[in-house]
């Protein structure tokens, strides 16, 4: 399978994923979250470009999920290139039970 | 707050607006939020009654009745949106259009109403017409609502049967049937990648349009990756095509406990980080899926058309 790469941004501060994003690597991407959240200000947008990503399972739109309600008082998640197959399944569950997360830079 | 659930069985133009009009105006009284989701033609004469300040949130029926647990996911978002203003809703599900297994599925959306909503302390008139239905529809209605409303005073429904119960008889109508030529894929570790482009290369040589095909990808990984880590091996998934439809069922040999029920995976969550999120997302994301859990094993179908 296509590996999932992982790539910490700068500007915009966040991450970059390539690759396809399912259960056996839900573990590597809770590490890299975790880290490159936890050295950003509560106030400064998270970005996480998914221009490159080619697949995300359910358990991983509940990561973002998660990763935007711990910082619901501060700034939100912003998804930047969201691919189609990604799109369909947020706006399928609906951004309700979603908070915090948005759509930043449109799919390329 | 409970839920005032009542179907309102009504013949004639003159026979729904004498009930309906009143009940939207007790709703606006009452500083509820009031939305009505009507058919074409009652939409319009219902609406006439009524001016644009009066706030009632007009919608068509045919376009808001297309996929019973999406109904009740976008129901579930109106009564978020409001909160804590309850909802009163002129709720009129369309059976037009559907056959005998996706009528079945109406039906039981009908009952999942009494669950799902049970703590919303909102009121839903559900309108049957029966001068146009069939028979049977309407005489589901005093199943799935305990109270009724038609010529006189609004009524307790004897023949009322709780979602549990009724999905339970929903389900027992069921056929598993798989056809001898249904395409077989070992599901072997935990890489589902191949598996992912084995669906997607189905749903593409049986027509799907891209999004049903990649939400179907996304439900076959979904059942497939909680039988890799609930269920036991082997871990398998068979694929066939029935006229229009494409099915893709998912099973492996390890007994699901607790049990599911009938309401398992049709309970909205609050959500995206409560358990229950991956079924219920499974169900918005295909036509229909059936779950099976028996002695030889735990089979999850997805039908997609």
């Amino acid at each position: 399978m296509e590996p999932l790469r992982i790539v910490r941004t700068a500007d915009p501060a966040g991450l970059a994923l390539t690759g396809e994003l399912d259960a056996a690597r839900h573990a590597m991407f809770a590490r890299a979250l975790e880290s490159a959240m936890a050295e950003l200000p509560p106030d400064r947008e998270f970005h996480l470009d998914l221009g490159g990503l080619d697949f995300i399972d359910l358990g991983g739109i509940c990561m973002l999920g998660d990763a935007a309600w711990s910082r619901v008082c501060g700034a939100p998640v912003v998804l930047d290139r969201t691919p189609p197959q990604v799109r369909a399944v947020l706006e399928t569950v609906g951004w309700g039970s979603l908070p915090g997360l948005c759509f930043g830079d449109p799919a390329t | 707050m409970s839920l005032e659930h009542r179907a309102f069985v009504y013949g004639g133009t003159d026979h729904f607006l004498a009930v309906t009009e009143p009940f939207l105006r007790s709703g606006l009284e009452a500083g509820q939020a009031v939305v009505a989701v009507v058919r074409e033609p009652n939409l319009s004469a219902l609406r006439d009654l009524f001016s644009d300040g009066d706030g009632i949130e007009w919608v068509d029926a045919d376009g808001f009745y297309l996929h019973p647990v999406r109904t009740l996911r976008d129901y579930q978002a109106l009564v978020n949106k409001f909160a804590p203003r309850p909802v009163c809703a002129l709720a009129e599900p369309v059976w037009a259009g559907w056959d005998e297994r996706q009528t079945l599925e109406w039906i039981r959306y009908e009952s999942l109403i009494n669950e799902v909503f049970k703590d919303s302390g909102a009121r839903a008139l559900c309108p049957y017409d029966r001068e146009t239905l069939p028979p049977r529809i309407v005489e589901q209605a005093r199943r799935t609502h305990p109270v009724l409303l038609s010529d006189g005073p609004a009524m307790t429904s004897g023949d009322y049967v709780d979602p549990v119960t009724f999905g339970a008889h929903c389900d027992r109508s069921r056929r598993f049937g798989r056809p001898a030529d249904a395409e077989y894929f070992a599901v072997q570790d935990d890489d589902l990648h191949a598996l992912r482009s084995f669906v997607a290369e189905r749903a593409l040589l049986h027509g799907l349009a891209k999004r049903p095909s990649q939400n179907l990808v996304t439900a076959a990984n979904e059942v497939a990756a909680n039988a890799l880590q609930h269920g036991l091996p082997p871990v398998g998934m068979w694929i066939w095509r029935d006229g229009p439809k494409l099915l893709c069922e998912i099973g492996d040999n390890g007994l699901w406990r607790p049990a599911p029920d009938p309401l398992t995976g049709f309970i909205p969550p609050d959500s995206a980080l409560q358990q229950g999120f991956g079924l219920w997302t499974v169900r918005l994301l295909v036509d229909l899926m059936e779950l099976r859990a028996g002695w030889d094993g735990t089979f999850v179908r997805l039908h997609v058309r």
